[in-house]
């Protein structure tokens, strides 16, 4: 074997780790099985095996058969998540409900909270760590692993104390009754009640309000009432009950119906990272939100507010793993544009849906890119028609062809076929068994001027038991050899002139399934299927919901919000508002 | 001691404590104490801050050498070694010199060597002897403390030990007379501010710190017993978000209580409490080169209760010139491992990977970094001369050391620069006759007591032995003789 040291790009495009683990040439692997998170049943929790069952139950038996579905023993989704989907009985009442939590603000979302609730410029966040990615899902709005760190504390701390000396004096001169000296208790209380409930997007409980009033009448008696003020607002500031959102119901064990503050919190946060405004507080404190197509009225609403635009377009950064926007002008920050313009003209000016992400012939990018297109220069808006026999939507756009490229051969192949596999199917393939260390080195089979072909048949056949899994996605990459590192279309390997074999067989895709001639052939098939369809909408759910969706248990969620897409025209769009009314949306598992 | 009192700014302190209400009671000490900068607040500063054992001055990485505790640069650039990261923050108010050496006549490579760092004056004689662990001179914080008129704090760290034995013995208050650490929080906060008494007054701006204090600590107990409600309601999955935010606050709870809000001020309110509590703990001594494991906390939180005293200190101008001792030589706590036995010593003498030696050197930058956030925010760390020294290096030799010095840029220092004194010479571990001590070619750490001494005001050219000083160390400071 030759040495082919690999080198993974930043960023998390399909979960470090299990590209990671997957570049090895497994010499232990064996008896992995084929992509697949669990067996089928119904019983209790599992988390993994081998076969192409569909179920991959992860919770213990629960109150009357409903069980809970516990963040942290979801596994990924199996091959067999869309034949269960498609036998799924989405008429009968859900037996398994996603577990009640709370889910920390993120950073935007702190912020918008803090101005529309305060009513004061929008504070300075740059010092804030950045949320953490979900190495489960590669999306950053993970609700069980951002937590309140010592360096977030430390800022929450500090930037608070920079908005309630902005706040606090306007809340004085909106109060008269602060200025009175002594401070009355029911001034106190009527304050506390008014901006606790901004905060924490809720009436406070008269416990609360006690609390809260009872802390601004002792601070008013040792400081100015502006400083007294500022200091009750920044204790509800650093208070779980702002930092946090919660699902939670009535917190008594078993199933539990949010509230609805919390269902208002859940789509204002989950559509457009703000805290619910007062159109949507409203239909909350009348019980509308209980309704499901109140719920969704409520959610198209706000999939029409700028800040959907912005989690939208969020979703599809992190969905390719895009990354921030390389400051420094050239290949990269050109290869990032295009990226995100792609998507914002296609997706969120226009109507697109998920087949004109993946099959239309066109990109837009500025003349760097369109040099390595080998087309004309962009018209005015940077759209550039490309060769609709080699190009194919973001596939074959320079920017992901870039993006998926490593400094070895076989880990670039690796890297476009999960892109497919993982990303476009929702098939994510096992890790290897925990003995194989992976071994990057050991990738390169062939010498030097192998093609990938006959590096992936060498590793056939000398790792029969890893090719076990790597068949999955491996002869998927083979088809992007016809893309050198930086995008550029080729038929054969320069140097040694040897032919790219580009054909092959999509296979466990569901109606995508078949032989394909090449990347646009498989953008062809992937593009209008159906299950296509459904994992863009299950990426979009494990975005939107804050963790990895179960593809068994929450099956009919996935085909609810897919279906909801597809009988709106199918506009990518219309993900923002598709989870509002799903089967489980509003319940919950309190343990 | 008596020391001059601002009285621009008077409060009854009947109408102070009304108006503090329940803040007053953690400022009931402050009021017995003089509470104004003295005159000697502006005036320089020394501290030696002292670990044993020596550093891991590079480690191997894939086959790749890198600078642990070490670094490279020059006279305008400072990159950090791995062991030195945490400094990073202060980089500007470090330099890192590398190649000094404690010249002697003869051959030496042992900890016993301890006793001569501070001196720089070479025994008689060497042996298997007592003088072994004799310094014959006193040592630059006496020496600096003699010139000013004070006698220097020497605080000893661990736990372990109630009595010096010759691995602690580094300080000398004259040729042959060891100056001991003392591990009495309660004497040392005493004799630094319990002379200030009889003060019926205090600035303003005293009152706004002690406030803001109080302020930050009810709001914070406030939030925590939010967090303790909110804990009831949630998710059992999910008691690891609270658990890690409540610890989380803890470090916020220290930061805005534990240090003065407004810098350059002389504040005890946060110290006195803490002493209190110190004192009250049960010490682990045990007198002997090993100690339990899992004092590692302990250690760190003795270490920067002395800091915070000594900064204050500082601050007050009640003590200019004070060693911190974190351990013994050829002992030492290892505090990356959190054990006492294997020891930090044993560490240093390769019984765990050379790595691992090179995190304790990292958990002491930690505490190097805390001593200059304790010195920045009260703005004195300019005014202050910070060595931070052992008495041995990598290879057991007392050769090629590796110095950190930090802080007094206005007095002269030159920080932000890796200072390079190349040695002529080879470094072995073991025994035999390697007269790196003994050329000239080679720079002394006399030269760098000389130049800590004229930044501290005492204008002479040598220190300690007259032959191995060549006035001084021109990159760290211009000499002034």
């Amino acid at each position: 074997m030759m040495p082919s040291p690999v080198r993974f790009r930043p960023g998390r495009l399909l979960g470090t780790a299990t590209s990671l683990a997957l570049l090895g040439a497994m010499s232990g692997c064996h008896g992995v099985g084929e992509i697949g998170g669990g067996g089928a049943g119904t019983g209790a929790a599992t988390t993994g095996g081998a076969g192409t069952g569909a179920g991959n139950p992860t919770g213990a038996a629960g109150t009357g058969g409903v069980t809970p579905i516990d963040p942290g023993k979801v596994a990924p989704p199996s091959s067999g998540w869309y034949d269960a989907l498609k036998a799924s009985d989405c008429a009968a009442a859900p037996t398994a409900l996603p577990s009640s939590r709370i889910w920390r603000l993120s950073d935007v979302q702190w912020k918008n909270t803090v101005v529309a609730a305060l009513g004061v410029s929008a504070p300075d966040t740059s010092n804030f760590p950045a949320d953490g990615v979900d190495p489960r899902t590669g999306f950053t709005d993970d609700s069980s692993g951002n937590k309140i760190t010592q360096s977030l504390a430390n800022v929450y701390f500090d930037a608070t104390d920079r908005v309630v000396s902005q706040a606090a004096p306007g809340v004085v001169t909106a109060n008269a009754c602060l200025s009175a000296t002594p401070l009355a208790a029911n001034c106190a209380s009527m304050v506390v009640g008014t901006y606790g409930q901004k905060l924490f997007r809720r009436a406070l409980t008269p416990a609360e309000n006690t609390q809260f009033a009872n802390y601004l009448v002792s601070e008013a008696k040792l400081d100015p009432i502006a400083t007294a003020v500022g200091s009750m607002l920044k204790a509800m500031m650093m208070s779980p009950e702002f930092l946090y959102r919660t699902e939670l119901g009535t917190s008594k064990a078993g199933p539990v119906d949010m509230t609805g503050d919390e269902i208002a919190s859940m789509l204002s946060y989950s559509i457009a990272d703000m805290p619910p405004d007062a159109q949507l507080a409203q239909a909350a404190a009348a019980g509308q939100l209980a309704d499901a197509a109140q719920r969704t009225a409520q959610a198209q609403r706000l999939a029409a507010l700028p800040g959907a635009r912005a989690k939208l377009a969020q979703f599809w950064n992190e969905y390719l793993s895009l990354g921030d926007q390389p400051t420094a002008a050239g290949l990269d920050q050109s290869m990032w544009n295009e990226a995100t313009n792609f998507f914002a003209k296609i997706a969120l000016d226009g109507p697109g849906t998920f087949k004109d992400l993946v099959t239309s012939p066109y990109t837009y990018a500025d003349k760097t890119l369109a040099a390595i297109y080998g087309s004309a220069q962009p018209a005015a808006d940077g759209k550039l028609t490309l060769d609709p026999k080699t190009r194919s939507g973001f596939l074959t756009s320079a920017g992901m062809l870039g993006k998926t490229s490593a400094p070895s051969q076989a880990g670039t192949v690796i890297h476009r076929g999960l892109l497919v596999r993982q990303r476009m199917l929702c098939q994510t393939p096992p890790p290897p068994p925990a003995t194989v260390v992976p071994d990057p080195a050991k990738i390169q089979e062939g010498p030097a001027d192998a093609t990938a072909k006959e590096n992936y048949d060498l590793f056939v056949m000398a790792h029969k038991d890893c090719n076990v899994c790597h068949s999955n996605f491996q002869p998927l990459g083979l088809a992007f050899e016809a893309y050198d590192a930086m995008g550029k279309y080729r038929t054969a390997y320069p140097g040694t002139g040897k032919p790219i074999i580009t054909s092959g067989t999509l296979t466990g895709a569901g109606d995508a399934s078949g032989d394909y001639a090449d990347v646009v052939a498989m953008a062809a098939k992937i593009g209008p299927s159906e299950i296509g369809q459904y994992c863009f909408a299950e990426q979009f759910a494990s975005f939107a919901f804050g963790r990895l969706i179960d593809t068994t248990q929450e099956a009919c969620t996935i085909k609810a919000m897919g279906d909801y897409v597809t009988g709106r025209g199918g506009q990518v769009k219309e993900l923002l508002s598709s989870f509002a009314a799903t089967p489980t949306a509003t319940r919950r598992y309190h343990q | 001691m008596s020391r001059s009192i601002s009285t621009r700014y008077r409060f009854s302190r009947r109408s102070l404590l009304a108006g503090l209400g329940a803040g007053a009671a953690v400022l009931g000490p402050f009021l017995r104490h003089r509470s104004a900068l003295a005159a000697g607040a502006g005036s320089p500063n020394l501290l030696i801050f002292f670990t044993p054992n020596g550093h891991k001055r590079m480690v191997t990485v894939n086959n790749v050498n890198q600078p642990a505790f070490d670094a490279t640069g020059g006279a305008t650039s400072l990159t950090l070694g791995t062991a030195m990261k945490p400094l990073e923050t202060y980089k500007s108010d470090i330099a890192v010199i590398k190649g000094l050496n404690l010249k002697t006549p003869t051959f030496i490579a042992s900890h016993q060597d301890n006793c001569r760092l501070l001196t720089c004056v070479a025994a008689p004689k060497e042996g298997n002897d007592n003088s072994q662990f004799t310094g014959y001179g006193p040592s630059i914080d006496f020496a600096v403390g003699k010139a000013i008129g004070e006698t220097p704090l020497v605080v000893g760290v661990d736990p372990f030990r109630d009595k010096p034995h010759w691995r602690n013995y580094l300080n000398w208050s004259a040729s042959q007379v060891n100056a001991p650490f003392t591990k009495d929080f309660n004497a040392v906060y005493t004799q630094l501010f319990g002379g200030l008494t009889g003060q019926t007054s205090m600035p303003d701006q005293m009152a706004a710190i002690a406030r803001a204090r109080a302020r930050n600590k009810s709001l914070l107990d406030l939030v925590k017993g939010d967090i303790n409600t909110f804990s009831t309601r949630i998710n059992a999955n999910d008691k690891a978000h609270l658990t890690a935010y409540l610890d989380s606050l803890q470090a916020v709870e220290q930061r805005v209580t534990a240090m003065p809000a407004v810098p350059g001020t002389c504040s005890t309110t946060m110290l006195q409490p803490r002493v209190t509590t110190m004192a009250g703990m049960k010490a682990t001594i045990q007198n002997d080169d090993k100690s339990p494991n899992g004092v590692a906390k302990e250690l760190q939180a003795r270490g920067e209760l002395w800091m915070d005293m000594i900064a204050t200190a500082f601050a007050c101008g009640t003590k200019r010139v004070a060693t911190i001792q974190w351990g013994g030589a050829s002992e030492g706590y290892d505090p990356a491992a959190d054990t006492g036995s294997p020891n930090h010593h044993s560490v240093s003498h390769g019984s765990m990977p050379a790595a691992h030696w090179a995190d304790i050197d990292s958990w002491y930058s930690e505490r190097f970094a805390y001593m200059l956030n304790a010195l920045k925010t009260l703005n004195i760390l300019d005014k202050t001369v910070i060595a931070w020294v052992s008495e041995i290096t990598e290879g057991h030799h007392q050769t090629n050391m590796v110095t950190v010095m930090a802080g007094g840029q206005a007095l002269g220092m030159k920080m932000g620069q890796y200072i390079l004194y190349p040695i002529k010479g080879q470094e072995r571990e073991g025994s035999g006759a390697i007269p790196i001590q003994q050329d000239p070619a080679n720079k002394g750490l006399n030269d760098l007591w000389v130049s800590v001494q004229q930044a501290m005001g005492v204008q002479s050219a040598t220190f300690g032995d007259a032959k191995y000083c060549t006035g001084g160390l021109s990159e760290l400071r211009t000499p002034t003789m």
